[in-house]
């Protein structure tokens, strides 16, 4: 608004001087030959009229007159001049101000808008800024509530399929069990049958060393596979005599393979057996 | 949850039930068989040119066999034929049950000079029992061979063997005009390589060796009675050690070599006397009207046995050598005669008849229990080996006599076939001195 007023007052002012710089020229331009041919059409006139020194002393008196009014006019002129000039200069200073003025005044709004905005931003940056811990805690604890919520259930399920399989498990190991006791009972009645069987046949190959009915008393640990092959021998009681240890030895190493029973599950159940050779009891 | 832990519970008892009743398996064995031990005796490779003069791997298996500690696997059974470790596969051994396996090489090192090496391998165990090598000349392969026996038996059976020995034994001789003709012969003690030590046209008796081997008592009649010798072997030499008036045999040894108890008629019965030939000291042992005869030693030198028939028919009794009063000792049989000592001094053997029948015994002094080896009627002249482990006699075959081997648990009998003629008489010798 004031905008608006302002630029319309420097207009005024320069339309003022614009006419005031034409007038003055045209004036000047037309007024001097004008008033020169006037002047001289009257002094021409009066010329005639008037006594020499009379004319003379009026003429210098025109000439001093028109030598201060033309002076004064150059004065005016200049003196205008200068005061269109000066204000110019200061329609040129007061629009440079304004202008500053307005351009300050922008700059300020700008600025202002700007720090507005900025505030605004600060403002939302800090609420966010204050509501994020709060968030991730609450975003955390959430998190955490879920974990722990599924670890709960998949340990859940977990315990409920290890609990599942230790069942399966002791049943399994109930049945093995109690299949192993099965097989023990058969395998006590084969190895009533057994037992004699694998003795006469150890008993067939072991030379008895002479004299080895003085004291002398030998046990040997054998490792047998489920078909009776003799995997290992070893002597785990000796008689103290090295002769009599290795004819034992050779007796059972000889009889491989010792009868088992053809299944091997009761087989298993003479995978060790312990042989005392003690002729003393024969 | 509790059906869980009550399964578990009783799983857990029932485990431990079982693992009671899985003690490991125990069976007693007190029974086994009398039998060799099965030894492989792989044919010796021979390197060089020729055939070999001896087969070592026979006469080994031979002596082996004959001790009734061994059974030798006949070499058709063989898998493979290896003549040092490099070729020795165990399995294939393991296959034929062999429990020792005795591989080995001659090799011509020089004119009359041969290297002969021998490996003894446990089968079972896979391991080198017994490794030598000798070098020796083409006459004392057999020699050789007896001694690669006792390593053997030695390794296998941990007393020592008694093959690498001799025997002495008197041979009769009887030429296409009717002559007879006795011989004192000393041979290995597998009856090989027989040297006559003594020819004569009359009997002789009772050869008996002195302890160290090297000289041999005896019975001559070269002078018409019977006389006592001692003969060194080395060099031939003899002496008369005992021509007393009557009768003069029987002779034996101390077991120090010092003395020789023997039979003497000369104060009119047969007495037992015990003589030291080197102060020429004799000494009477017993007194009894009763025939007194065949004195042995025992191995401490501190007792005498001999045969006495004076309770009636012949019984062996004990005497100690400082004197006093004879033991009857034998008990069992209507006879028994003959009676020598074993080198532990455990056991005596000596003949034992029954119902006209001479046989081999064996007394087992601790136990009193007397053992009858042989079978045959008349049985003579027993002998421990020096191990003690066999015993040397003479009997009857085809109507001459000839000499046999059993072994001291009377399972294997062996008769002495290559000796020719009439054969009687035997003693085995102590331990030959090694090369």
């Amino acid at each position: 608004m004031s905008e608006g007023y302002g630029r319309a007052f420097i207009y005024a002012i320069l339309v003022h001087v614009l006419v005031l710089l034409v007038l003055g020229i045209s004036f000047d331009w037309q007024l001097i030959p004008s008033n020169n041919h006037q002047i001289d059409d009257k002094k021409v006139v009066q010329a005639t009229l008037v006594d020499e020194g009379k004319v003379q002393k009026e003429l210098d008196r025109i000439k001093k007159k028109e030598a201060a009014r033309k002076s004064a006019a150059k004065k005016e002129k200049a003196r205008l001049k200068e005061l269109v000039r000066q204000a110019a200069l200061a329609e040129k200073k007061a629009e440079k101000k304004r202008k500053a003025k307005a351009r300050r005044l922008v700059e300020l709004k700008k600025k202002q808008a700007l720090d507005k905005k900025k505030k605004a931003l600060e403002k939302k940056r800090k609420t966010l800024e204050a509501r994020k811990p709060a968030e991730r805690k609450k975003k955390k604890l959430t998190k955490k509530k879920k974990r722990e919520q599924i670890e709960k259930k998949r340990k859940a399920h977990a315990n409920k399929l290890t609990a599942q399989r230790k069942r399966r498990q002791a049943e399994k190991a109930l049945q093995a069990l109690l299949r192993k006791e099965q097989l023990q009972r058969q395998a006590q009645g084969e190895l009533n049958r057994y037992e004699p069987l694998i003795r006469q046949r150890v008993e067939r190959f072991w030379i008895r060393p002479p004299g080895a009915k003085t004291g002398l008393k030998a046990v040997l640990r054998v490792r047998l596979t489920p078909s009776g092959e003799v995997l290992t021998v070893r002597v785990v009681q000796s008689s103290g005599n090295a002769i009599f240890d290795r004819s034992v030895e050779n007796a059972v190493k000889k009889a491989t393979p010792l009868p088992l029973p053809s299944n091997p599950e009761l087989a298993e159940f003479f995978s060790v057996i312990d042989f005392e050779f003690d002729p003393q009891k024969g | 949850m509790r059906k869980l832990i009550t399964t578990t519970l009783l799983g857990i008892g029932l485990q431990l039930w079982v693992c009671q009743t899985m003690a490991i398996l125990k069976i007693e064995i007190t029974k086994g068989v009398e039998a060799g031990v099965p030894i492989a005796i792989v044919p010796f490779a021979w390197q060089g040119e020729g055939k070999p003069s001896q087969d070592l791997a026979k006469i080994i298996g031979d002596d082996l066999v004959r001790s009734g500690r061994f059974e030798s696997i006949d070499k058709d059974d063989f898998l493979s034929r290896p003549h040092d470790q490099a070729g020795v596969k165990f399995k294939d051994w393991r296959l034929i049950k062999a429990e020792a396996l005795a591989v080995g090489k001659v090799q011509r090192v020089g004119s009359n000079r041969y290297q002969v090496q021998f490996q003894l391998f446990d089968v079972f165990k896979g391991k080198q029992l017994a490794g030598y090598r000798y070098v020796v000349k083409a006459k004392q392969m057999r020699k050789v061979a007896h001694q690669i026996s006792d390593i053997i038996y030695e390794k296998l059976t941990g007393e020592p063997g008694a093959f690498d020995t001799r025997i002495a034994y008197v041979t009769v001789e009887q030429s296409d005009s009717g002559q007879r003709r006795f011989l004192l012969q000393v041979a290995d003690a597998d009856g090989h390589e027989p040297v006559t030590v003594l020819d004569s046209g009359e009997p002789i008796m009772s050869p008996a060796w002195s302890p160290d081997g090297k000289r041999l008592a005896y019975v001559s009649f070269e002078k018409r009675r019977s006389m006592v010798y001692v003969q060194t072997l080395a060099d031939g030499s003899r002496e008369r050690l005992a021509d007393f008036r009557g009768l003069n045999s029987a002779p034996a040894w101390s077991p120090d070599g010092k003395r020789l108890a023997l039979v003497l008629s000369r104060d009119g019965n047969p007495e037992i006397y015990i003589l030291s030939p080197r102060s020429r000291q004799l000494r009477r042992l017993t007194h009894h009207h009763a025939i007194d005869t065949e004195p042995a030693w025992s191995p401490n030198g501190r007792h005498i046995v001999f045969t006495s028939d004076r309770s009636g028919k012949p019984q062996i009794y004990r005497i100690a050598v400082s004197g006093g009063k004879p033991q009857r000792i034998t008990f069992e049989g209507e006879y028994n005669a003959r009676a020598s000592y074993a080198a532990d001094g455990q056991s005596i053997t000596l003949v034992s008849a029954n119902k006209g029948r001479y046989r081999i015994a064996v007394l087992y002094l601790r136990q009193n229990a007397m053992h009858v080896l042989t079978e045959a009627t008349l049985d003579e002249s027993p002998s421990f080996a020096p191990n003690g482990r066999m015993i040397l006699y003479a009997t009857e075959q085809g109507g001459r006599g000839v000499l046999a081997a059993v072994s001291a648990d009377g399972r294997v009998k062996q008769i002495l076939r290559f000796l020719k003629g009439d054969v009687r008489e035997p003693a085995w010798s102590p331990y030959n001195r090694k090369f």
